[in-house]
């Protein structure tokens, strides 16, 4: 027995069509729409491949105690200087930015130090200097106990203008860890001849 | 005559058997659903022990106390730990001692088995919040002495025999806010695995 | 009528049908007219890009002293270039009884990178060396305050010295140094986002006359 694919098979999707009501006819191009529209939301609100490594950032302004992270700090003044020294008689001449702070640690003694010291202007990145006696990387910070001591950052010539951030962050790296973020207005810092950086030791 | 001849077997009536009834999605499905209950605890284990198990499973992280009897001691990593002795320095007036804060003293006899035995430097742990100090010495004006050693250090008596090391004692000050209060304990981690001494502190 | 697909193997008789229509599909295909055309672009590219000889190799170029060098982001300066017994600010330890001398070249850096680099890396200021001694530079800075970090655009005085025998440099010898060059890259795998230098190369020789500094009275640094 042989089904005949015949006349009223053809006849019936055209005719199916046109009974249908235009809605239905309507219903998957709307719903094309619809996620489409959605796609483009998700795409355009969507944060870039390293946000999931990005610092939480806490903002400080000088004078104000800021905390991120395993550390605890307060920025007590920001100078310039044409030339720097320290204690033990070390003296270097260029362009300084010296910032005076106070830090502590807040869980941890076990190998906290105040690793991360940056300093961006435009886009360039300053690291303090590991030159002279500083804080940067050098002493413990203790849970509950200031510590005062100074950074030093070196900066070319022409680089006292404009706005800066520095960063501070006791951990080895800034990706997913805190970190203090104070804006400097360089413009607005005297510049001194020289300064003296003040010798590490513990606060008030 | 012919008769109708009775039928050879009864006839079947379609309502006698009810017809087959297919299978639900749960019953079809049974052996995948199976599967999943015990596999994706099983990934979920395993990735989490992977993850675990790089970071404190080489011995270089303290993870599980050893707790020690009240003055008492322990043997642990190749060594004899204890009796603790430890206390609140009464007289700080010739140190640099910051304003608020009390520096707790604590005193740790080592006595190796034989071969040196390797540790960083106690730690002091506040029961209650978790949050540790380490040894300060230079920074509040004690001077270093090597009869005050703060880390583990392997002394030989017969310095032909690497077996041979000396008995000592740690001998270690922490600089602690004076609103910090114990109990505390003091924790020495020798290197080899997770282990680590946990002596009870009570200033 | 109508062909029944199913997931068993095809009959023979399908079989050959299916076979013969492929074999009828790429007759169809000029396969001598595209290997013969692939074959001609292939030799016109070669052609095009000199042939099989070999490329001619770039000259590498020659600084003087006082001249200024740019290579691996860094600007670098030599200045001086001395042979001394005293080694002043350098951290290297010369044996006075072996006759041990210090070669020290001083020179000025500047990191153009947009982020602190070390000088002691090996593309970087360490990568300078003395033809016919062995090593690389000990480095320090000119002021003796320690660190070997460039911060951008902030010039550097440093000193690069070496322990030589006193037999292997007299005043008045000619030195070769070379400059290194390399490119710089960000990791996309196990240093993702990091910055990197590879691919070092000599960027650049220089010759000098090595100047000696005879040995001061005691108690004075040169």
């Amino acid at each position: 027995m042989t089904i005949t694919a015949g006349a009223p098979l053809a006849e019936a999707p055209a005719a199916q069509a046109a009974r249908t009501p235009w809605a239905r006819k309507a219903l998957p191009w709307a719903l094309t729409a619809v996620l489409l529209a959605g796609a483009w939301v998700v795409n355009a609100v969507a944060l870039p491949d390293s946000a999931s490594e990005a610092p939480f950032v806490s903002a400080a302004t000088v004078g104000g105690t800021a905390t991120a992270g395993n550390l605890t700090a307060k920025v007590i003044g920001v100078h310039a200087a044409r030339s720097i020294n320290d204690p033990s008689g070390w003296t270097a001449e260029g362009t300084w930015l010296v910032v005076e702070l106070d830090a502590e640690a807040v869980d941890s003694q076990y190998g906290s130090m105040l690793s991360v010291a940056e300093l961006t202007i435009g886009d360039r990145t300053f690291r303090a200097t590991e030159r002279g006696q500083t804080m940067f990387r050098t002493g413990a910070l203790v849970p509950g106990v200031m510590r005062h001591g100074a950074l030093a950052f070196e900066l070319p010539e022409d680089a006292l203008k404009g706005t800066a951030a520095l960063r501070l962050a006791n951990a080895s790296t800034v990706a997913d860890n805190g970190v203090i973020e104070l804006p400097i207005d360089l413009g607005g810092i005297p510049i001194e001849d020289d300064i003296t950086l003040p010798e590490t030791g513990w606060a008030g | 005559m012919m008769t109708i001849p009775t039928p050879l077997r009864p006839i079947a009536h379609a309502e006698s058997t009810p017809p087959p009834r297919r299978d639900g999605w749960w019953r079809t499905n049974r052996l995948a659903l199976v599967a999943l209950l015990v596999l994706v605890p099983l990934v979920g284990v395993g990735v989490w022990w992977n993850e675990w198990y790089s970071y404190y499973g080489y011995g270089a992280r303290k993870v599980t106390a050893v707790q020690v009897p009240k003055d008492g001691t322990i043997e642990l990593g190749g060594a004899t730990w204890g009796p603790l002795k430890s206390g609140e320095a009464k007289d700080t007036s010739g140190l640099d001692m910051p304003a608020g804060t009390r520096l707790l003293i604590a005193s740790v006899p080592v006595k190796p088995d034989g071969t040196a035995v390797t540790c960083d430097s106690p730690l002091l742990v506040q029961q209650s919040t978790g949050r540790e100090w380490a040894p300060l010495r230079s920074e509040v004006g004690i001077p270093f002495s090597s009869d005050e050693p703060e880390r583990c250090v392997n002394d030989l008596a017969d310095p032909a025999n690497p077996a041979s090391v000396k008995p000592y004692s740690m001998v270690v000050g922490f600089v602690v806010p004076d609103d910090v209060d114990g109990p505390f304990w003091l924790d020495v981690d020798p290197t080899g695995d997770g282990r680590f001494v946990r002596f009870s502190l009570n200033p | 009528m109508l062909i029944l697909m199913t997931a068993a193997p095809p009959s023979p008789v399908q079989e050959r049908t299916l076979l013969t229509r492929v074999r009828r599909m790429a007759s169809l295909i000029p396969t001598p007219w595209l290997i013969t055309a692939g074959g001609a672009i292939l030799l016109a590219a070669t052609a095009g890009f000199g042939g099989l000889a070999d490329a001619a190799v770039a000259p590498v170029p020659t600084v003087t002293v006082g001249e200024q060098y740019s290579g691996s982001d860094l600007t670098l300066t030599v200045q001086s270039v001395e042979l001394r017994t005293d080694r002043g600010n350098a951290l290297v330890f010369p044996k006075e009884e072996k006759g041990e001398k210090v070669l020290a070249i001083t020179l000025e850096a500047t990191n153009t990178f947009h982020a602190p680099r070390s000088a002691s890396a090996a593309e970087a200021v360490a990568g300078i060396r003395v033809k016919g001694i062995q090593g690389e530079p000990t480095i320090s800075r000119v002021d003796g305050g320690g660190g070997a970090v460039l911060q951008p655009d902030v010039p550097a005085q440093l000193v690069l010295a070496w322990i030589v025998r006193s037999d292997e440099l007299h005043d008045g010898d000619a030195v070769e140094l070379t400059l290194p060059d390399s490119t710089h890259f960000v990791g996309t795998n196990v240093l993702k986002g990091q910055d990197y230098w590879s691919d070092i190369v000599v960027g650049a020789t220089l010759t000098a006359t090595v100047t000696e500094i005879p040995p001061q009275g005691d108690g004075s640094t040169s």
